[in-house]
């Protein structure tokens, strides 16, 4: 079977993250049990579909050599950015998270 | 979830952080940007730490020359298309090649350490302009604390043009190049500095050892400097306290001050978010700004036009060019020694950015000298004057190494 293409993986990417990052900041005013619990769901989806694009990252690059095939180099570069830009949307949801509960603990102490 | 809660209790009880993480930080630096930028300057400093680890085990320094097919570089590390079939390049350069083409996730790691110097760089000077403009040295124990973080920022800035040298690509030979002609403007002085430079490094031509040297320097000298400079000023902020807000109303400024939470749990989830947040801008600078390998450059070979130092060092490369090198060359000496006095000359007794305004054109001078040295360096190709002090050694094809050789300085 034919990996997904790099295109479809950072589509799908985006489809996960920006909801996820929007509800995240949302809730993390109203309700940060909410948020962590919307938060927690899209970053363990977004690692899945980096452990799916880790596997691909993986199989690609067990065929290098050198001199490369520039068409490779140029889908295992693809690949590693879109396993970037997942990776920057679980990061930013984590960090959202831990602002959100400073926020709070902060705001809890004058009240 | 008992036994968890008790082991950290445990924890915290036998390694004595109690005090530590209790501290009190004032409320004002956790909501007030002028004052994370140091923090963003150290956690860079662990990322880029962190992802050095793994370059080292791949990086291999060296000047031995290896052909490669035109066809294996990528075209957007191409300054102009090759005119050859085959190319020549460094052992370094091979090594950087297989980091970022050829291992998997070394595309990421190797963008994510550049961004990240791109970052830590970028922070240093904020915290320097913020730190300028608030007058923090002027407060019991803030002298020490701005010489430690002028003495980081330039070894910031030297760390990474080092790291920037090692690939050897066109780029970097220029920086290199720059750099051993700038041990040239000491001996002019009168001070012996190049020739103990060119005894140091073994040769003021890019060498097998040259290389060594810069490696060396790069992944454990100057960061171990940095790291030893860091603990020092992390420990003067911990007991010394952070700077106290640019408020007139002394009353105000009492009360901000006193408004205190404790390190942990607050500063330690912001500074956790801080990480996290950080992360996510530079896998995200990596997805969508990935940078150039740039072309490789192999012994003997000429810098050709359109080759530019990276940005840390652009300004100076531009003045270098512009400017009477007499006085240009020097500049970076100059602006750190001046930088290094700033807590003499700076007698005012004011508080507010309004009461220094003398002080803040003073640090807005001193960071648009370097900004509009930058923008113009990359907007305007401005023609290179060749001096005894800004030309660009050209090194041989095999050139001898150590002091044995007749010394090109001068």
């Amino acid at each position: 079977m034919e990996p997904l293409t790099p295109s479809v993986l950072a589509w799908l990417t985006a489809a996960i993250a920006a909801p996820t990052v929007a509800l995240v900041y949302v809730y993390n005013g109203l309700d940060r049990k909410w948020s962590a619990v919307v938060g927690f769901v899209g970053v363990a989806a977004l690692l899945a579909l980096f452990a799916y694009t880790a596997n691909v990252i993986m199989a690609l690059y067990g065929a290098m050599q050198f001199p490369p095939d520039m068409q490779l180099v140029e889908l295992g570069v693809a690949y590693q950015r879109v396993a970037a830009g997942q990776l920057a949307a679980v990061s930013l949801i984590v960090g959202l998270l831990a602002v959100g509960y400073y926020m709070e603990i902060s705001r809890r102490g004058h009240e | 979830m008992k036994i968890f809660s008790r082991l950290w209790e445990l924890f915290i009880e036998r390694f004595h952080l109690k005090e530590f993480l209790e501290h009190p930080v004032p409320r004002y630096s956790n909501i007030n940007p002028l004052y994370w930028f140091g923090d963003v300057a150290a956690v860079s400093f662990f990322l880029l730490a962190l992802t050095g680890f793994f370059l080292a085990l791949f990086y291999t320094p060296g000047v031995n020359v290896v052909t490669i097919p035109a066809a294996s570089l990528a075209p957007w590390d191409l300054l102009h298309p090759p005119a050859a079939e085959a190319v020549r390049a460094t052992e370094s350069y091979i090594s950087a090649y297989r980091i970022a083409y050829l291992t998997p996730f070394g595309f990421i790691l190797r963008q994510f350490h550049l961004w990240a110097a791109y970052m830590m760089i970028m922070a240093v000077l904020v915290h320097f302009f913020a730190k300028f403009v608030l007058g923090s040295y002027k407060r019991r124990g803030g002298g020490a604390l701005w010489l430690l973080g002028v003495l980081l920022g330039f070894l910031t800035i030297n760390q990474a043009v080092l790291g920037y040298i090692l690939p050897l690509h066109l780029d970097g030979i220029l920086a290199l190049m720059i750099g051993l002609n700038l041990f040239r403007y000491f001996d002019y002085l009168g001070i012996p500095v190049g020739n103990a430079v060119i005894a140091l490094l073994g040769s003021n031509y890019p060498t097998d050892q040259v290389i060594r040297v810069i490696y060396v320097a790069h992944i454990l000298i100057v960061p171990a400097v940095i790291l030893l400079l860091l603990g020092l000023k992390i420990q003067g902020i911990l007991y010394g306290g952070v700077s106290p807000p640019p408020i007139k109303n002394a009353e105000v400024r009492e009360r901000m001050v006193k408004d205190v939470e404790p390190f942990y749990p607050h500063r330690f989830a912001l500074m956790v978010g801080q990480v996290f947040l950080q992360i996510s801008l530079l896998m995200l600078l990596v997805a969508f700004f990935p940078q150039p390998l740039l072309e490789p450059w192999a012994p003997g070979e000429l810098v050709p036009a359109g080759v530019r130092p990276p940005w840390p060092v652009m300004w100076y490369y531009t003045y270098v060019k512009m400017i009477d090198p007499f006085i240009s060359v020097g500049m970076p000496i100059l602006m750190l020694i001046f930088a290094l006095v700033v807590p003499l000359l700076d007698r005012s007794r004011g508080i507010t950015v309004g009461e220094r305004w003398v002080w803040v054109i003073i640090a807005l001078v001193y960071m648009a000298i370097i900004g509009y040295g930058s923008v113009l360096g990359f907007i305007i190709d401005i023609p290179k004057q060749v001096t005894p002090f800004t030309q660009i050694t050209v090194p041989p094809d095999s050139a001898v190494p150590y002091v044995t050789t007749p010394s090109p300085v001068g």
